[in-house]
This record gives C-alpha cells, sequence and structure tokens, in this order.
C-alpha cells in the first residue's frame, strides 16, 4: 500500500510536472536559451546588400548560393550569443561536413561547432539529408564568445557494430494524446528507440510495453512496486530513449513489441530504432569544461590526468576502456550562466537541459560529459535514463559533474576515484542502468541478480537507506543511491548492459 | 555534605546534555553523509521530520567555516526545504559567505523559501552588492518573474533595474521571458 500510495504519487507529480512545463510554454513563458528556434538571417536582414550579380550577400542555406556556397562570414563581429552571419562566397576549408575540425577554416562552409565538428547551415529540414536533421548549434568565435546558427546534424552517429534500424516521423491526429506504435522482431542483442522532439522540450512517457502476443512486460502504474521485465522512466528532455532488454528477459527470436506513450499535447516527433548486434568496449568521452580549468589543445589539463588513469582503471575492472578523449571549453557569457547550477534536480532541469543541448554538431560517437563549478544537489547527472546515445543536441544528451566540488571532496576517498566512479554512475544510468535501490526504499532496477535494499532494512526508520543499513545488499555496488568509491560492484547483468551501450565502440 | 549532593546531582544531571549532544553530532553526521547524493538527493521531508532541530543541523554544517565547501553549499540549499521563519533568518544570516558558490546558493534557498518578499533584498543587492551575488540576484529575479502569477512589477525590475547590469547571457535571457505573455502558473513549493 505504501508503495501503491507512493507510485501514484510519483506519476501525479510527473504529470503535473509535464503540464506545468507545458503550460508555461504553451503560454510562451521563457524558453531556454539554447533551444529556441532561429531566424533565418535572410528573414532577419531584409535590407541586405547584393552582390553586383545580384546574388544575395547574406544567406542561410547553400542554395540560395548558387555558384558558392553559404559560409561563415568572418568579417561579422564577434558578438557573443549572437546568430552567426553567413555570406555566399568560396569554400573555406577542405572538410566536408560532418568531419572533426580544429578551426573554422578547416571546414568547407567555415562553421566548426564547440565540439569540433564540421556543419552546413540550414534554414529547416529541407536543407537536410535523409539522416539528418536541422538543429541550433553552437559555434565558438575565438576565446571569449559563442554564437549559434542552425546546421544539419545527423539524427544519430553511431560507431560500427551499431545501425540505425528505422527512422520514421509521427504526426499524431488533432488532440490525440496517446501513441501506440508496434517494435517489429529484431535479433538485434539490444534496441534501442528515441524519439526526439526537435527543438521542443515537451513531456512524455512510456505508459505500456506488451510483447505482439499480449504479454505485458511494463505498465507504469506498477512503476517501483514490484519487478518488471522492462522498466522505461519518463523524460524530461524533448527525447523519449526506450531501451529493449534493459532487464533478464532475453527475447526469444521473432517477438515483437507494442508500446504505448502518452504526450502532454499534440506534437510532431521523428522515431528511430538503433540495433546493436554485439557488445562494446571502448568509451570516447569529449569533455567541455563550463567555468572550470580549460584544455591544453584540446586535451585534459594536467590536473585532471590522475583522474582519467583512475577512470581507465575503473571501466577496464567492468571490461571496457577508455578510448580517445577530446576536450574543449565553453566560452563566452555562457560559461558564467552555466558554471553554477542552482536548481535542484527535482526541477524541470531547464539548465541541466540548456547545457546537454550544447552537445550539437558532435561529430563522433562519444559521450558528452560537461565539467562545471558546482551543482545544488548532485555531483554528477545524465540527461535521461537510458540516455539518448549518439543522438547529440538534444536536452539529454550526455552527462555533467560537478568537478569543483568533486576537487573538493569531503567524504573519505581521494578526488580522483570520486570522479571515476561519478563518471561510470552516470555513464550507466545514460547506458540504462537504475539505482539498485533508490533513497526511500524503492526499485526500478529490472535486473534479478542485482541486490536490493528495501524500506524494512531501514534500521533507524528515518525515511532514507543508509550504506550502514545496505551492507550486502547493494552498498557495495556502484550504482548504489549513494555510489560507492571504494570498491565499486556490478552485477553480471549490469555488466552486460553496460557493454551494450550505443556509444562503445 | 553539601559538596557531595552537589557532585551527586552533577552526576545525576550530566546525562541529559551528554545525551543531546550525542543526538545532534548523530544528527549531524546523518545529514552530511546525506548531503554527499550523487545524483538524487533525499526527499524533503529527510530534513524536515526533523524540524527545528533538522534546520539547525543544516545551519551548523552551512556556517562552520571548518567544514568542506561541497557540504556547506549543499547544506544551504537543503535549508531551502524548511519554510519557516528560524530557516529565514538562518538563510539571512549565512548571505554574508565568503565562498561565491555558497553565497550564490543560500540567496536562491532564500527566494524560494520568501518568494517576492526576497525583491527588495534581490533589488538592493543589484543596484550596490557584490558583482557575483549581483548576478545571482538578477538570476533570482527572473526565475521569480518565471513563478510568479501577478508579474508585472517583477517585469518593470527586470527591464529598469537588470537589464542594465546583466551580461550578454542573462540580458538574452531576460529580453526572453519579458517578451513572453504573463502566465498564471502557480509558484512551485
Amino acid at each position: 500500500m505504501r508503495f501503491e500510495v507512493r507510485t501514484l504519487a510519483l506519476v501525479q507529480a510527473l504529470c503535473f510536472f509535464g503540464c506545468y512545463r507545458v503550460h508555461m510554454r504553451a503560454e510562451g513563458d521563457a524558453a531556454p536559451d539554447v533551444a529556441v528556434d532561429a531566424i533565418p538571417l535572410s528573414d532577419a536582414l531584409p535590407d541586405a546588400p547584393l552582390e553586383k550579380d545580384a546574388l544575395p550577400l547574406y544567406c542561410a542555406r547553400d542554395r540560395e548560393c548558387p555558384s558558392s556556397l553559404c559560409v561563415h562570414d568572418f568579417e561579422a563581429p564577434p558578438e557573443d550569443l549572437a546568430e552567426v552571419r553567413l555570406r555566399c562566397g568560396p569554400r573555406v576549408g577542405p572538410l566536408d561536413p560532418l568531419s572533426e575540425c580544429n578551426s573554422p577554416i578547416d571546414c568547407s562552409h567555415g562553421l566548426c561547432t564547440l565540439f569540433g565538428g564540421c556543419v552546413r547551415p540550414c534554414a529547416d529540414a529541407s536543407d537536410c539529408g535523409e539522416e539528418e536533421r536541422c538543429a541550433r548549434v553552437p559555434i565558438p568565435r575565438g576565446p571569449s564568445s559563442l554564437q549559434f546558427t542552425q546546421a544539419c546534424i545527423p539524427w544519430v552517429v553511431l560507431p560500427e557494430g551499431v545501425r540505425l534500424s528505422r527512422r520514421e516521423d509521427v504526426r499524431l491526429a488533432p488532440r490525440s494524446t496517446l501513441h501506440t506504435f508496434e517494435i517489429p522482431p529484431s535479433s538485434a542483442l539490444a534496441q534501442l528507440f528515441l524519439h526526439v522532439a526537435g527543438d521542443d522540450d515537451p513531456f512524455w512517457s512510456v505508459l505500456t510495453i506488451d510483447t505482439s502476443d499480449g504479454r505485458r512486460l511494463f505498465d507504469i502504474s506498477l512503476l517501483g512496486m514490484s519487478p518488471q521485465p522492462l522498466v522505461a522512466l519518463p523524460s524530461l528532455g524533448g527525447v523519449l530513449p526506450i531501451l529493449i532488454s534493459n532487464g533478464d528477459r532475453d527475447f526469444p527470436e521473432g517477438t515483437g513489441f507494442v508500446a504505448r506513450i502518452y504526450l502532454s499535447r499534440t506534437f510532431e516527433f521523428t522515431r528511430l530504432g538503433i540495433e546493436r548486434n554485439r557488445g562494446g568496449r571502448t568509451l570516447d568521452l569529449d569533455f567541455v569544461s563550463i567555468g572550470v580549468s580549460p584544455p591544453i589543445n584540446r586535451m585534459p589539463p594536467p590536473d585532471l590526468a590522475p583522474a582519467l588513469s583512475v577512470l581507465d582503471a575503473l571501466l577496464r575492472r567492468f571490461g571496457l576502456e577508455l578510448g580517445r578523449i577530446r576536450h574543449f571549453n565553453l566560452p563566452g557569457s555562457l560559461a558564467e550562466t552555466h558554471a553554477i547550477i542552482e536548481e535542484p534536480s527535482t526541477s524541470e532541469r531547464m539548465e541541466v537541459g540548456d547545457i546537454l543541448a550544447l552537445s550539437a554538431g558532435n561529430p563522433r560517437p562519444s559521450l558528452p560529459v560537461f565539467l562545471i563549478r558546482s551543482a545544488a544537489d548532485f555531483f554528477g547527472t545524465a540527461g535521461s535514463l537510458p540516455g539518448p546515445m549518439g543522438s547529440h543536441g538534444t536536452r539529454a544528451s550526455g552527462i555533467i559533474i560537478a568537478l569543483e566540488d568533486i576537487q573538493n571532496w569531503p567524504g573519505p576517498g581521494s578526488w580522483t576515484h570520486v570522479f571515476a566512479s561519478v563518471l561510470v554512475h552516470e555513464f550507466a544510468h545514460f547506458a540504462g542502468l537504475f539505482h539498485t535501490s533508490e533513497a526511500d526504499g524503492s526499485v526500478f532496477e529490472p535486473l534479478s541478480d542485482t541486490p536490493e535494499c528495501k524500506p524494512e532494512h531501514d534500521a533507524n526508520m528515518d525515511g532514507v537507506l543508509a550504506p550502514e543499513e545496505c551492507v550486502g545488499r547493494g552498498a557495495e555496488n556502484l550504482m548504489f543511491w549513494l555510489g560507492n568509491f571504494e570498491d565499486p560492484q556490478l552485477s553480471p547483468r549490469q555488466r552486460q548492459i553496460l557493454e551494450r551501450a550505443m556509444v562503445l565502440r | 555534605m553539601k559538596r557531595f549532593v552537589f557532585v551527586l546531582g552533577c552526576l545525576f544531571l550530566m546525562p541529559c546534555p551528554l545525551a543531546q549532544a550525542q543526538s545532534k553530532s548523530r544528527l549531524l553526521q546523518h545529514f552530511e553523509a546525506a548531503l554527499l547524493a550523487i545524483d538524487t538527493p533525499p526527499p524533503p521531508s529527510f530534513w524536515t521530520r526533523h524540524g527545528e532541530e533538522g534546520m539547525l543541523a543544516l545551519f551548523e554544517i552551512a556556517s562552520d567555516p571548518r567544514r568542506p565547501l561541497p557540504l556547506r553549499r549543499r547544506a544551504a540549499r537543503a535549508l531551502a526545504h524548511f519554510r519557516s521563519e528560524s530557516a529565514r533568518q538562518a538563510l539571512r544570516a549565512l548571505l554574508d559567505a565568503s565562498d561565491e558558490v555558497l553565497a550564490r546558493f543560500v540567496l536562491r534557498a532564500l527566494v524560494e523559501v520568501e518568494h517576492e518578499r526576497a525583491v527588495p533584498l534581490l533589488r538592493t543587492i543589484i543596484e550596490s552588492g557584490k558583482p557575483f551575488l549581483r548576478r545571482a540576484a538578477i538570476e533570482d529575479l527572473l526565475y521569480l518573474f518565471r513563478i510568479t502569477p501577478a508579474k508585472d512589477h517583477l517585469r518593470a525590475l527586470l527591464r529598469d533595474l537588470a537589464i542594465p547590469h546583466a551580461d550578454p547571457a542573462l540580458r538574452i535571457q531576460i529580453e526572453k521571458a519579458l517578451a513572453s505573455r504573463p502566465t498564471h502558473a502557480a509558484p512551485r513549493e
């Protein structure tokens, strides 16, 4: 009964949360600074001067420049947070869009994103390819300015062995807030379904998932009450990822699924199916410093080096390894805005979404890791559980770590171990792992071999499960709600989920 | 004899303050452990169920310069769960913290506790506060604007007071907020 009441309250709170957010947006309240539709520059500059041959000088996309490209106008002032000014002109650099770049002059269009990817500008989706979307991307302009532009970026960037199996644009009937879709049978080791709502930021949630022959695998009304073969949490970041399977159940070949989704209002979205046929091992990381030690030549600063060694050792303990690392710095006044997150984790997480959306234009299948100074109530946080792995630029794409707080770690153990544990803990959420038990003893993890610490183990009855109350019941696990920095463990099933993360090479 | 009675009396009375001290010490340890949560803080009731004692324990952690900064910062932020006059006073007393992040968290917690009653304080800080706190005050004014149903007076403050003191990132946020129509969303508790 206690669980029932708590779960109902949770669902109600989530629904209220969704309605509240939608209400705010519907009324046109303030939108996050990085997720607002940009006005195509060609519209914003009605009096743009014309070249001698009557071609427009300013542009928003290549097709406005018949004999040239729509490229970065480097003569425009590097005003912080302004739109990038584009003009028709010759190709700038040798690298094509989606290549990795070190500087704007490397790229064909002179546009190198915060995450070091060449992009080409767009005004809308019709300017982009089948496997791309037109999104707002951050473009650094020197050490103290960040500008934005609309550019074509891939729906997903995946490593070898992981493929985009299907893509479908979904347009619901007017006023429809329920959507049912079928997932055809697949022999894949794991499938990730991403429902992406562009720059929109709605509330949506999976209500049920059944097998095609009618067996119920997940029901949101039972969330946290009893073990379920599959678990799908509501999402807050304009993207709703569903991982199949994320539990013990290895569904027999030939099993399809039917999922039912609730939307807080009618909106269009794109459904992507990603499949992985064998496990991965190597995790590539892309760090972005926000108000903390900046990188040196796109490599982590020396003060981070010892923590990265510990991180590699920790990943190896779980059968993974650290791959290639790149490190960027967020320039301009946004760095001051985002260096400290004052909003609580229980809020709408507007600022978390604003930060993670800065990953738009990341050209490789890595995990974006934003390093900030301090946060109100977390040392690390993942965009969602599971995360939109490989789909950069959504409001849930990546993880955030409060580096300054960790470097001043107030608990036992060294900060380097804490850094490594927090990063892997958040990556594990991103890959689809839940806490073994939440603070109040509720359990979402659908794996049978992970230890559970339940409310009856709350010896001092303070409503919160402390590590000493959960010895042998999950306190040793990396995914315990308080983490474990000394000797973190993962169960075999947890490791399997981790190996299936779509960003692993 | 008198001395004997006095000693006996002391022995009789001693356990009470000792027990109190032990209880307080346990609560502090308990709170400090919970403040180390990686990504999911305990629910508000975890702090508030201890009542005034809980509030004082958080205040002690937040105000003790010998304690590590991350603990102090989180403790200050958790004080926002107490909507009492004493919590308000505790937060006001913490406003002068030398650590800028701590001061920013204190200010946000205070705004969450006081809502529109915090506006005069925000105004003072924006007009004459330390630069880092001024920025926080502008952000908090914007936060209040977003959650307050009747917002005309906040709109005027943002336009006339905050924008002239804001950096580009903040100015853009304020302008977007001002361009929006008023909402009727209730403040979130």
